[in-house]
């Protein structure tokens, strides 16, 4: 495995760790406390609002991260593969 | 829904708040080193302000107003239980010991009722609270756990209340430093003893912390005035309430300054509250001695100073203001002849600088004048141009003059974990900077992107230069060695290629035909420049240099590589950062490093002369090294 692989994959593991944290963030509940049955004005439905607003965010965001997770655990395998070629090509050289 | 309810559900939205923290304090976590979660970590941010700016500060509002209180569908069983502990508190506050077991057993079982324990101390107010804990540390027998505990458990109530509801009464604060004041010269108490066991509480609210730090240093300010003692020492009395201080600490029971400190330093806003006013500051600074050699003040300082990176500009710019005040006033003030400095103290001095780099580069390369006393007491916030939000982004930056920054330099530099604190945010200073100006010249160059270039790596040598004539200059003064601390100062991030040819011998003897190619232009400027000097300062100052122009310039190489303004060298990606690059075998970093500085820049390239990094850091220690000589 490359140094480069390498960096690849740990970044991979950092990019999911991200997305779970995010998803488990207790923003991401918070909805479940500020019903009418809690807070009732305008204020409250602007700020119930915004609160949808932001978890559909780091919904999204989170879904990015697994996506270039994806992308950078294909490269790093693309990287193995071709130093493995490499290798090979240089015992048949030999 | 109960009658009476007017929008808001009580207990729902005590639990809403107390989630609503949760949810800010989580979202403020979430960190990551990967270039990829940059998107994500942004709308991280967004969500975590549009919850502070927005739910969390209304909710904040209900919680801490009155409409709150009134319908609580048991409130006569909380008046009741709060009339019964202040009758009693009365009733202790007259000597009756008898009383002391009745009211630990109230105040055990509803002290976490803030309802109920907000009504006690509004009706015993500041002043009656003071009585009441002053009475329980010194008129009953030590040996009673129950006095003790009984302030204990007022203690964690008041700061509960103060966080959940507001401060008890709009004059608590002040009220209850008065009667402190007021009872100082009574033989059978020690209210010093008293403020400092309030406090040391970790739970008060910034606005009661903030009070309570104001109204104790307003107090201090007109003893002095009149010439007066602010708290007595050698006839208090002892106190139960100290007994929860190691012995190491109990000097410092009997002056609840020092405590105050600490309570500022556990809690940045209410250290901004006190440092961002220019009396107070002045106060703390001017108006007396510190037996803990700058400990606390520098510990308070250094909170008041540091906000996060995402914090609001209006909080940014308060930091801003405090640093200010704190840097002028201590660096510039007699203060430090007088003291033995505390380690941690140099520490707290060092946190400080290195979160205000800009600042100090701003006062290094402008060569800003001194402020006035007029200025500090109306202090007004500099701007400067930030690259690393784009090419014509401005912050506003705490203002700092040239003798106060020096003194207060060399307070960072008087402790070997201050000159490791220093070193740790310039470095992460001079990698920002070096980002910001490759990110420039990739996405939006100047006319002259070589000449921008040039103009950003001189002030960067100027910055390293500054730190080593001062770090060099504390050493001299405590009596370390100064050369080898300034090596250890730059050896933490030298460019170490010629380590092992070089082991027995002093740099300057060494040929690097590599290197040469991009010392020689500084090097003939630089000659020129010091014919009329001693040749031991000259080979010092050289010596030093070199060692840290190098670590600088592969910084800039690094940054130009990683936004694609300078190809990298044949083989690699990108260029590791620098630990990694040491980190790798030694033909392997000649390699690079001749690949980087051999190659002539392509048409529209630019490249990073370290000659000018070189010559800046020669010239900002040099006087240094004359006065030696």
């Amino acid at each position: 495995m490359s140094i480069e692989s390498e960096e690849l994959r740990r970044r991979t593991v950092e990019l999911r760790r991200l997305a779970e944290a995010i998803e488990r963030t207790p923003l991401m509940t918070l909805d479940r406390d500020v019903g009418p049955d809690t807070w009732r004005s305008p204020a409250a439905d602007d700020c119930r609002a915004q609160l949808s607003r932001d978890q559909l965010d780091l919904h999204r965001a989170a879904e990015d991260l697994r996506w270039s997770a994806y992308r950078l655990e294909r490269e790093a395998d693309e990287l193995d593969v071709l130093e493995v070629l490499e290798a090979a090509a240089r015992m048949v050289g030999a | 829904m109960g009658a009476g309810w007017v929008g808001y559900h009580p207990q729902r939205i005590l639990t809403l708040f107390a989630r609503a923290v949760d949810a800010h304090i989580g979202l403020g976590r979430l960190s990551s080193d990967a270039p990829e979660a940059a998107d994500a970590l942004r709308a991280v941010r967004a969500a975590r302000m549009h919850l502070e700016d927005g739910l969390l500060a209304h909710v904040q509002r209900i919680v801490r107003s009155d409409v709150l209180l009134t319908p609580v569908p048991a409130a006569p069983l909380r008046s009741v239980v709060a009339d019964d502990i202040a009758e009693l508190a009365r009733t202790v506050l007259g000597g009756d010991g008898d009383a002391l077991d009745e009211l630990h057993e109230l105040v055990s079982r509803h002290g976490d009722d803030a309802w109920a324990m907000r009504e006690v101390f509004a009706e015993l107010g500041g002043r009656g609270t003071a009585d009441l804990l002053a009475t329980l540390g010194s008129r009953f027998d030590p040996d009673d756990a129950a006095a003790l505990a009984i302030a204990e458990s007022l203690r964690r109530s008041l700061g509960d209340v103060s966080t959940m509801l507001g401060v008890p009464t709009p004059t608590f604060a002040d009220d209850l430093i008065a009667r402190c004041v007021e009872l100082r010269a009574e033989a059978d108490v020690n209210t010093a003893a008293t403020l400092s066991f309030v406090l040391r509480s970790g739970y008060l609210s910034t606005d009661l912390r903030a009070g309570l730090v104001g109204a104790l240093l307003d107090h201090e300010r007109a003893s002095r005035e009149r010439e007066d003692t602010a708290w007595p020492g050698g006839l208090s009395m002892g106190s139960v309430l100290n007994l929860e201080v190691p012995d190491d600490d109990l000097w410092m029971v009997d002056d609840p300054r020092y405590a105050a400190m600490a309570s500022l330093a556990a809690d940045g806003d209410a250290a901004r509250a006190i440092f961002t006013d220019p009396s107070r500051v002045d106060e703390l600074v001017s108006g007396r001695t510190w037996d803990d050699g700058l400990r606390g003040l520098l510990a308070a300082g250094a909170a008041a100073s540091q906000v996060p990176a995402d914090a609001r500009p209006d909080v940014q710019e308060q930091a801003a203001v405090a640093a200010t005040q704190l840097v002028n006033r201590v660096g510039g003030a007699d203060l430090l002849m007088g003291h033995r400095l505390d380690p941690q103290a140099a520490e707290s001095a060092a946190t400080v600088l290195s979160v205000h780099m800009l600042a100090v580069q701003a006062t290094v390369s402008l060569g800003r004048g001194e402020v006035s006393a007029d200025e500090l007491d109306s202090p007004e916030l500099a701007t400067v141009p930030e690259d690393s939000f784009g090419r014509d982004f401005r912050v506003a930056i705490a203002v700092f003059g040239t003798t106060p920054l020096a003194g207060f330099t060399r307070l960072a530099a008087s402790a070997e974990s201050g000159v490791a604190t220093l070193r740790a945010g310039l470095s992460t200073y001079q990698a920002g900077r070096a980002d910001g100006t490759a990110r420039v010249l990739a996405d939006d160059p100047p006319s002259n992107p070589g000449e921008y270039l040039d103009e950003a790596m001189f002030q960067s040598g100027e910055l390293e230069g500054y730190f080593v004539e001062h770090v060099g200059h504390e050493a001299e003064r405590q009596g370390r060695s100064r050369d080898s601390t300034m090596e250890r100062w730059i050896d933490i991030g030298t460019l170490s290629l010629w380590r092992a040819e070089d082991a027995v011998d002093d740099w300057g003897a060494v040929e690097v035909p590599f290197l040469s190619e991009t010392l020689r232009p500084a090097a003939a400027i630089a000659k020129r420049a010091w014919a009329d000097h001693e040749a031991g300062a000259a080979r010092n100052a050289e010596h030093n240099a070199i060692a840290a122009s190098d670590r600088l310039t592969y910084q800039y190489y690094e940054a130009l590589v990683a936004h694609g303004v300078m190809e990298p060298p044949s083989g690699v990606s990108s260029l590791p950062p620098f630990e990694g690059f040491e980190a790798l075998p030694m033909a392997r970093r000649i390699e690079i490093w001749t690949d980087l500085v051999e190659r002539f820049p392509a048409a529209g390239e630019v490249s990073p002369n370290g000659g000018v990094v070189e010559l800046s850091l020669k010239t900002q220690q040099l006087p240094y090294y004359q006065e030696l000589d």
